[in-house]
């Protein structure tokens, strides 16, 4: 007779699903794409949207970035938009503005980074446009190299590979090692046609398309997600591209991650399904672990510690046969797995994965620690979701940072 | 412009996870099969020297030649330690088991007849040999929360006391499958998990490490040095 309990029938559909997902993706990633460039005879319009608030850290920076583009001056057109800012990014970009003609500067009162992409919108006439997060850098080439893409009339977005810049300590490390990754998925998603953000680092569109969709939803904090959503909706597509690259500052402590991550995924409100799997897990993981030590202390405690017996009579009495193999095949199948995503979308974006060296602990940092750190705070962001009475997914108009 | 969607990739998916599938649960059946086995052949060997010992008491006995009892006691340790780790080894291939689990079920009757069969003539020799150690039944059950400490204090004392402490491990949910280990529960009266039978008199729940030592200690003739 098969025995068959609940939980086994349980495991067994989650194993299925969680295989069938995994080849699903491998036929996806063997699937052959033909990647077509068109030559530019002449290179078109394009303007640059950065939308500021409070950024006086970095956007002197991100704004010479973007002048020092290798790309015809009148060609393009830079647009900062200060929204509301209380800092002195106003004062750093009108020295800038005096000294390049092509920048352009919109003082506004502060009313989100919607808002400011919008009001700026307004005064686009350019072929393409372009925005670019305040605390972000373009390469040089960057320009260049997404154009060619828009071979035709349906594409509406090409997305340049996001990096990390100089990554100094461990937890920047974890993160280019997280960035790169996502760059895999992301080529995952496009393969399957469905890019579901157009991130603030320099995605570029097509304007009318962007006129066409009236611009960004000022109601909606996750601005970046919505607009990509509707692109979708309207059938045009979006390109990630691996070729053009645009840096980021990333959280150099794990608070500053944390306010980050928040940040993001309660702009998400889909996201929060995940948070039942993640907390269950985690629930899961730190049960097992206080149930391994606790158990293990209590046994010591009824011994009275005599861990020398123990030790002076242990024997090593394990067989092949004793192995457990399911729980080995999963190890083993998800350990490939991830070091083959790791490795493939480290070739994908041409770059080294001990680039900025200390490899093994990012690595171990990313795989093993940071899953935990993620589970943690889709929990406080349920917890927020729930109990929060000022929590909102939306915006009302005023920039969330 | 429409959106293609291609369904032939969403099934040949399907038909490759099912084959992934099929031979990873066919791997499961031919290693559950293989300890299945493995376990039997165990069982063989120590039934052979089961009924060698026995022999040897039976001949030992009727020649009334008590000098070789401490060769006979040693042969009876190793052996009963070498039943334990079958035995602990059956259960574990039997918990995972996803198919034939009634082929384990079988083995391990035929396990737990051995053991008592041990315990049985643990006592025999204790009695015609002098011998002075002491021999413990242990009763546990599946969802007992103190089951597992008190199979670590008495696998302790096990180390602790080597051949002068016995412990024959039942699971009561044998007793459905084998009339004797029922038969040892009703004669001990074990209503509730874990159970502990030192020589003849029943303990039930947990018992401490003290305690214990003294419940052991006190069978003994000549007290160890650990006592």
């Amino acid at each position: 007779m098969v025995s068959i309990y609940f939980s086994e029938v349980v495991l067994t559909v989650v194993y299925f699903a969680s295989l069938y997902f995994t080849v699903f993706w491998l036929l996806t990633l063997l699937e052959k794409t033909e990647v077509k460039k068109r030559h530019w005879k002449i290179w078109p319009t394009v303007s640059v949207l950065i939308p500021a608030y409070n950024e006086e850290d970095s956007i002197e920076e991100t704004v010479k970035s973007v002048i020092n583009l290798d790309y015809p001056k009148d060609k393009l057109k830079i647009i900062v938009i200060n929204d509301g800012s209380r800092d002195r990014t106003q004062e750093i970009v009108e020295k800038i503005v005096k000294e390049n003609k092509n920048v352009l500067l919109i003082n506004k009162l502060n009313g989100g980074k919607a808002s400011a992409l919008n009001t700026a919108l307004k005064l686009v006439d350019s072929e393409f446009t372009a925005t670019l997060d305040a605390d972000s850098f373009a390469t040089p080439s960057i320009l260049k190299n997404l154009l060619p893409y828009f071979t035709e009339k349906n594409i509406a977005s090409v997305l340049p590979t996001m990096k990390i810049k100089n990554p100094k300590n461990l937890l920047q490390r974890m993160q280019r090692i997280e960035y790169t990754v996502n760059m895999f998925y992301r080529l995952m998603n496009e393969k399957l046609n469905c890019i579901h953000v157009t991130p603030g680092p320099f995605p570029l569109y097509r304007t009318s398309v962007l006129k066409e969709l009236n611009g960004f939803d000022e109601t909606c904090i996750t601005e970046d997600l919505e607009l990509a959503i509707r692109i979708q909706k309207k059938n045009y597509r979006i390109l990630q591209t691996y070729d053009a690259e645009v840096y980021t500052l990333p959280p150099n402590t794990i608070k500053g991650l944390y306010y980050q991550r928040k940040r993001w995924y309660m702009r998400m409100p889909s996201i929060l399904i995940l948070p039942f799997l993640s907390i269950t897990m985690f629930i899961a993981f730190m049960n097992d672990i206080r149930l391994w030590v606790t158990r293990g202390i209590e046994k010591l405690i009824m011994i009275n510690f005599d861990i020398f017996t123990l030790i002076k009579t242990f024997e090593f009495n394990y067989k092949m046969l004793d192995i457990k193999f399911v729980n080995l095949s999963i190890i083993l199948v998800s350990a490939v797995m991830a070091l083959i995503i790791v490795y493939y979308s480290h070739k994908l974006i041409n770059e080294k994965l001990n680039l900025y060296g200390k490899t093994f602990s990012s690595l171990a940092y990313y795989m093993f620690v940071h899953p935990l750190f993620l589970a943690f705070v889709f929990i406080i962001v349920t917890y927020s979701a729930i109990f929060d009475r000022n929590y909102k997914w939306y915006s009302a108009g005023k920039r969330v940072k | 412009m429409e959106r293609k969607l291609s369904t032939k990739k969403y099934v040949a998916a399907f038909f490759i996870t099912l084959t992934v599938f099929s031979i990873g649960f066919i791997s499961g059946i031919i290693i559950d099969k293989v300890r299945s086995n493995y376990v039997s052949t165990v069982l063989s060997q120590q039934k052979v020297e089961s009924d060698s010992i026995q022999l040897q008491y039976l001949y030992l006995t009727t020649q009334n030649i008590t000098q070789s009892c401490p060769a006979i006691k040693e042969i009876l340790n190793s052996n009963i330690k070498s039943l334990s780790k079958s035995l602990g080894r059956l259960v574990s291939y039997k918990d995972r088991a996803i198919y034939k689990t009634e082929d384990f079920v079988l083995t391990h009757r035929q396990y737990v007849l051995e053991e008592i069969k041990y315990w049985t003539l643990a006592g025999e020799i204790k009695r015609s040999c002098n011998e002075d150690f002491v021999r413990v039944l242990f009763f546990l059950s599946e969802d007992c929360n103190d089951c597992d400490p008190q199979a670590f204090v008495l696998d302790y004392y096990k180390k602790l006391l080597g051949d002068k402490f016995l412990v024959f491990t039942f699971d009561a949910r044998l007793a459905e499958q084998e009339p004797l280990v029922k038969t040892l529960m009703v004669q001990f009266n074990i209503t509730a998990y874990p159970a502990i039978v030192v020589e003849n008199k029943k303990y039930e729940g947990l018992i401490e490490n003290e305690p214990l030592k003294e419940i052991i200690c006190q069978n003994y003739k000549q007290k160890p040095e650990d006592c």
